[in-house]
C-alpha cells in the first residue's frame, strides 16, 4: 500500500495519517515529561547510595552536537543544570566521546575541567566519577558523580552506577523513540507493507507531519497551554474558564462577547 | 553469543578473589624465572590508540617518535600524520605515561582516534589497529573499545591479524558492566583489567574468561593534560601497565610470537597475590 508514496493513498487516509501527527506533537508538546522525573529520580538516589555532594545528567543536544546538562541532584549540583559543553570537553566530553567510564581524585588538576566546569560553577571537587548513558553502540549522555563521602571512588562504585546509568540510557531510549513521531509513524506504515521502499515510506511520512505555515499560531497556542502545568490550581481554573468562553464565542458566531462574559459571572 | 551478560571485569582480580588464581597449570613453581622483567623496552615500539599524547609531558620522557591521526570521511578511514599533533583529552597521555615509566627505552607512537566531532569512532579504532598491524608494531595499547556490534566481524578479522602478524593487542575490558566491548573480548588480544594493589609490577594472570590479565588500576597517578598529573581509576590504567611489560618482554625477545609472550607474561603473573 505504501509503495507509491502519497499518491497511492486516498486523501481520507492522509487525512488521517496527518490528525494522527497533529494530535501526538500536541500531546508531545502537553506531556509533563516522565522521563525527565525517572532522571531525576536516578540523580537523587545515585547521590544518596554515595552521600555525595552531587551528581548530574548531561545528554546529546541532537541539533547542536553539544552535550546539555539536564537534570542535577545534591547541594553542589544546581549549578551545572542548563549548562552546555562541548562533546569531547572536559571530563563528561572524555566519557561521552569514548564510552569509557573514569574515577577521579581532585579532577580540578585537569586544566580543561578546571576551566569549564569548576571555574562555572565555583565548587572545586575531589573526586568524580563519570560513566556514559549507553543505548548499544551509541553514547546518549554521560551520568557523573562528585564528591563521595568516604574516600575515592572504587572500581566497584563504578560497576554499582553502571547500573543506574543503564537504567537512565533505557528510559531516555524509550521516551525519544515515543517522542519522534516521524520514527513512530514509519514504523507503522513499514509494518504494513515490508516491501515499501524506504523513500516510499518517508514521502508519505513528511506528507502526514508537514506543517502549514498558518499552522504557527495553533503550535503557539499548545505551547502557551503547556505553561499550564506550571501555575496554580486557581490560574488553572480562570484559564479554562477563559478557553470555554472564547469557545462559546466562536460557536455563537462572535456576536455578544459582552453578554456572555456576563452570563459567566452569574 | 554476543548479547550474554559478561561478569564484572576486574572481579576476578579483588583481594577476597585473587586465591582464585592460584596456579593449577605447568608453572605453579616458576613464576620467578622471568629475566626479560629486567629489560628496558629497548629496540621496542608503542603504539598508543587513544586521544592522542601530548610529547611534552615530563612523564612521557621525550620517547614519543610520531603523532597520527584517523582520519574518517564517508564512511571509509584513513591514517594520516597528526601535523602538531596534541592529546585531546589528557587520556593517550596517561596512558604513555604509564608504559614509558615501565619501558622507558620504547619508542613511542600515537595514533589519535578520537576528534572534536566524536565522528566514526568504532571504525578509526579498526584503522588504527590496521595501521599498527601492516606496520609490524611489536605492542599496541588500546585503552579504548567499541560496543558496535556492526564492526564485531571487522574487529574479529583485525585481531586475528594482528595475532599472526605478532603485534601485541594490548585491551582494556570496558568498565561498562555486563556488555561486550570490542576487540577486548577476543582471545587474540590482551585483555586487561583493574587490580587496586598500587605497584606498577604486580599483575594477575586469570585463567577464565573473558579477562585475561589483571594489572594496577585503582587510584593511579597519572599524566594528564598541559603538564598536569591527577589520580584515576579505570581499566584504561590498567591495560598501559601490561602494555609496558610487554615493551620489556619483546625487548628480551624480539621474536617471542603472542602466544609465547601470554604464556611468558602468565608465567611471571601472581606474585603479588
Amino acid at each position: 500500500m505504501v509503495k507509491g508514496g502519497s499518491r497511492d493513498l486516498s486523501s481520507d487516509a492522509l487525512a488521517i495519517l496527518r490528525e494522527i501527527a497533529v494530535r501526538g506533537e500536541t500531546a508531545v508538546r502537553l506531556d509533563t515529561d516522565p522521563e525527565m522525573a525517572l532522571l531525576r529520580t536516578i540523580v537523587d538516589a545515585t547521590v544518596g547510595i554515595f552521600a555525595a555532594e552531587a551528581a548530574s545528567i548531561a545528554l546529546l543536544d541532537e541539533a547542536s552536537g553539544n552535550l546539555r546538562f539536564v537534570v542535577a541532584a545534591g547541594a553542589q549540583g544546581q549549578p551545572v543544570v542548563g549548562m552546555t559543553i562541548g562533546p569531547t570537553q572536559g571530563i563528561a566530553g572524555y566519557v561521552f566521546s569514548t564510552g569509557e567510564s573514569i574515577a577521579m581524585a581532585d579532577p580540578a588538576q585537569d586544566p580543561r575541567f578546571g576551566r569549564n566546569v569548576a571555574d562555572q560553577t565555583g565548587y572545586v571537587p575531589r573526586s568524580l566519577l563519570a560513566l556514559p548513558l549507553e543505548d548499544g553502540a551509541r553514547t546518549l549522555g554521560v551520568l557523573e558523580v562528585i564528591d563521595k563521602r568516604d574516600g575515592p571512588f572504587t572500581i566497584q562504585d563504578i560497576e554499582t552506577v553502571t547500573l543506574f546509568a543503564r537504567q537512565a540510557a533505557t528510559a531516555i531510549k524509550v521516551s525519544a523513540r515515543a517522542r519522534d513521531l516521524r520514527a513512530v509513524l514509519a514504523d507503522v506504515l513499514r509494518s504494513a507493507d515490508d516491501s515499501a521502499s524506504d523513500a516510499a515510506v518517508d514521502e508519505l511520512v513528511s506528507a502526514a507531519t508537514r506543517r502549514r505555515s498558518h499552522d504557527d499560531r495553533f503550535w503557539a497556542f499548545v505551547d502557551a497551554i503547556a505553561t499550564m502545568r506550571h501555575v496554580s490550581v486557581s490560574d488553572r481554573d480562570l484559564a479554562i474558564e477563559l478557553l470555554a468562553v472564547i469557545g462559546r464565542h466562536r460557536t455563537a458566531g462572535g456576536r455578544d462577547s459582552s453578554g456572555r462574559l456576563r452570563s459567566l459571572r452569574r | 553469543m554476543t548479547s550474554e551478560a559478561y561478569p564484572a571485569w576486574s572481579e576476578p582480580f579483588r583481594t577476597e578473589q585473587r586465591d582464585g588464581l592460584a596456579r593449577k597449570g605447568p608453572f605453579r613453581d616458576d613464576a620467578e624465572s622471568a629475566d626479560w622483567l629486567s629489560a628496558s623496552g629497548e629496540g621496542v615500539t608503542v603504539v598508543i590508540i587513544d586521544s592522542g599524547v601530548d610529547g611534552d609531558h615530563p612523564a612521557v620522557g621525550g620517547r614519543l617518535v610520531r603523532s597520527l591521526r584517523v582520519e574518517i570521511s564517508e564512511g571509509d578511514g584513513e591514517v594520516v600524520e597528526d601535523e602538531g599533533g596534541d592529546d585531546v583529552v589528557g587520556h593517550g597521555t596517561a596512558c604513555a605515561g604509564i608504559i614509558h615509566g615501565l619501558a622507558p627505552d620504547a619508542e613511542l607512537i600515537s595514533i589519535r582516534v578520537l576528534d572534536p566531532n566524536n565522528k566514526g569512532k568504532g571504525l578509526a579504532f579498526a584503522h588504527a589497529i590496521d595501521w599498527a598491524v601492516e606496520h609490524k608494531i611489536p605492542v599496541a595499547n588500546m585503552s579504548l573499545s567499541s560496543r558496535s556490534e556492526q564492526l564485531y566481524a571487522t574487529f574479529h578479522d583485525l585481531v586475528d591479524q594482528a595475532y599472526f602478524a605478532d603485534c601485541l593487542l594490548v585491551c582494556s575490558a570496558s568498565n561498562y558492566l555486563g556488555d561486550a566491548s570490542y576487540p577486548s573480548v577476543f582471545s587474540s588480544v590482551v585483555s586487561v583489567a583493574a587490580h587496586d594493589i598500587p605497584d606498577p609490577l604486580t599483575f594477575f594472570y586469570n585463567p577464565r574468561p573473558p579477562v585475561e590479565f589483571g594489572a594496577w588500576g585503582v587510584d593511579v597517578p597519572v599524566a594528564w593534560l598541559g603538564g598536569s598529573n591527577i589520580i584515576a581509576t579505570g581499566n584504561s590504567f590498567a591495560a598501559p601497565h601490561i602494555a609496558g611489560l610487554l615493551a620489556r618482554l619483546r625487548s628480551a625477545y624480539p621474536d617471542a610470537t603472542p602466544f609465547e609472550a601470554k604464556t611468558l607474561l602468565a608465567r611471571a603473573a601472581n606474585r603479588g597475590r
